[in-house]
């Protein structure tokens, strides 16, 4: 059913009750052209990238639990491109755009808002650096804009300054966007659904089979089922997943955190980064202060994260922030994140033919459409476009590595 | 918050220790000796042990001493390791 002004009318003319499922539960068969293991965005997306650009449906879809329960429910939603090395500029910026036409292609409203973004920089250093990053970003085409303490000050009238901490200026991202985590995933089931690709929920993958000329097939909870080509998007389970294939991921599981507030009315429009704190918060559609802030100190899967880390967010906020002090902490949660030694994505085949892994990384929510459809045409070509070749697994043995600072804490 | 018993100071917080890492992973007694390959391989080859795994933690906000303990990555639960060796 392509949802519609006109289906909504005549579905309401009906109260509602003749709304079809969004996407097939399948049952597994005995053997599919290519298995995405995991049903975040990137694995959905993967598949029906392999569905409607290369005409490859025969596609199974397996998540353990419920289909787009991991990172993908669990992020702050924040699409952006202030990188810092060419290679991530490049491929952000090409992530960033992507996510214009995702809801016209998938028919299904991803709700994209506008919504910018503004670094808020506490030191001289903080400036320089802000000076780099926005040349740098400037030769791909991403915008990116100092602002003096005036035009913040205008931008931002609540911040406190002078506070007790020198807000030396900002950095104002106009291209920034949000989009609803949730429905990525369901968008791209259902879309890859009705292309024919089976998504199988509560399907959990036990062993990568292979033989000599590379994998054959996978065991998972529900049995065998065979494949020549598998694509992995499991984010924090990776280095567990791969190593069922024999392959040695280079990255570590890490929970990164996001706290909310009890709902305000709107106070604020754009996303705010603090850059010296590793901090940064927004403002949710239904009034809710939504803060995050940098990975926990140490490794772990569970889905949790220690109290610390809100504790700095928290105090942080308030300094800048002091008109923020009287309001209550609703919830809080963690996501165990897939976290690579450079903090760059890795797309890339294997040392296992047929084996290809995507690892979102550290922020990789906002490359959903992008690394979602250059994995789909690295399994359907066995080839890298172009733009990821710099991502490939390769460059932890050559040294080459893309070591990424700017995706901490402007997240 | 995890409580880690630091057998020199008892149960403190676990902000009050920075995480070392897993023991298991050692540094390789002669790194000019290996490949490439090899040096690679231990680099990235960190356990990242879904479950108990004996691990180090500095306890820099109290005793400054290096422990071992045992912690689960799944639960986060943390108890003794079997045998608790000082790093000095
Ligand atoms: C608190 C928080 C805030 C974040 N904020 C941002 C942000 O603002 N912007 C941004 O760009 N990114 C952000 N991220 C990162 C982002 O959420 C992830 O990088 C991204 O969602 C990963 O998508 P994915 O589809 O690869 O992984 P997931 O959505 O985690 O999907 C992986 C799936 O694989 C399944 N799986 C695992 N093992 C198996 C197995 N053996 N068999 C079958 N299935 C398996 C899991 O159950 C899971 O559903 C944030 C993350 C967190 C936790
Ligand atoms: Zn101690």
């Amino acid at each position: 059913m392509k949802y519609s002004a006109r289906t909504l009318a005549l579905q309401a003319l009906r109260n509602h009750r003749g709304w079809p499922a969004a996407w097939r539960h399948a049952a597994p068969k005995k053997s599919y052209d290519v298995i995405i293991i995991g049903g975040g965005g990137h694995g959905l997306g993967a598949a029906f990238y392999l569905a409607s650009q290369h005409g490859i449906s025969n596609v199974a879809v397996l998540e353990k639990g419920w289909l787009g329960g991991g990172n993908t429910a669990r992020n702050t939603m924040t699409i952006r491109d202030n990188f810092l090395y060419p290679e991530n500029v490049r491929f952000h910026h090409a992530a960033v755009n992507a996510w214009h036409s995702l809801s016209d292609e998938l028919n299904f409203n991803i709700m994209l808002s506008k919504r910018g973004m503004i670094t808020i920089l506490m030191s001289d250093r903080d400036l320089s650096d802000a000076h780099r990053m926005v040349n740098t970003t400037a030769l791909f085409g991403a915008e990116h804009r100092v602002i003096d303490l005036d035009e913040l000050q205008q931008r931002l009238p609540m911040i406190a300054t002078p506070g007790r901490l020198p807000v030396v200026g900002g950095i104002y991202h106009p291209n920034v966007v949000l989009a609803r985590h949730d429905a990525v995933a369901w968008g791209y089931a259902r879309a890859a659904s009705n292309l024919g690709v089976d998504i199988i929920e509560n399907c959990e993958v036990t062993d990568i089979l292979q033989d000599d000329r590379g994998v054959t097939g996978v065991e998972t909870s529900l049995g065998r089922i065979q494949t020549r080509k598998l694509g992995m998007a499991v984010a924090g389970h990776g280095k567990r997943v791969a190593a069922m294939a024999g392959v040695n991921l280079p990255i570590e599981t890490i929970p990164l955190q996001a706290l909310v507030s009890t709902p305000i009315k709107p106070v604020l429009d754009n996303v705010l980064v603090l850059r010296g704190f590793n901090t940064y918060f927004m403002q949710s559609d239904k009034g809710e202060l939504v803060m995050g802030a940098g990975t926990d100190p140490y490794p772990s899967y569970s889905q949790r994260g220690t109290p610390q880390i809100p504790e700095a967010i928290i105090a942080a906020i308030l300094q800048v922030f002091p008109m923020f002090e009287r309001m209550k902490f609703l919830r809080q949660w963690a996501g165990a994140l897939d976290i690579t030694y450079d903090n760059t994505p890795i797309i890339s085949k294997t040392p296992v033919a047929g084996f290809y892994v995507d690892v979102a990384g550290s922020g990789g929510f906002k490359t959903t459409p992008l690394a979602a459809r250059l994995h789909a045409s690295l399994i359907a070509n066995d080839r890298p476009d172009p733009i990821i070749e710099a991502y490939s697994l390769e460059r932890f043995g050559s040294g080459r590595l893309i070591l990424e600072r700017a995706s901490y804490g402007n997240r | 918050m995890i409580q880690i018993d630091c057998p020199y100071c008892g149960k403190r917080n676990e902000d009050e220790f920075v995480y070392g890492g897993d023991t298991g992973h050692r540094r390789p007694e002669d790194p000019a000796g290996l490949s490439d390959a090899e040096w690679c391989e231990y680099i990235y080859s960190v356990p990242n042990t879904r479950g108990w795994a004996n691990e180090t933690w500095w306890h820099v906000r109290g005793c400054n001493r290096w422990i071992t303990i045992q912690r689960n990555a799944e639960s986060n639960e943390v108890r003794p390791a079997s045998q608790n060796e000082s790093h000095g």
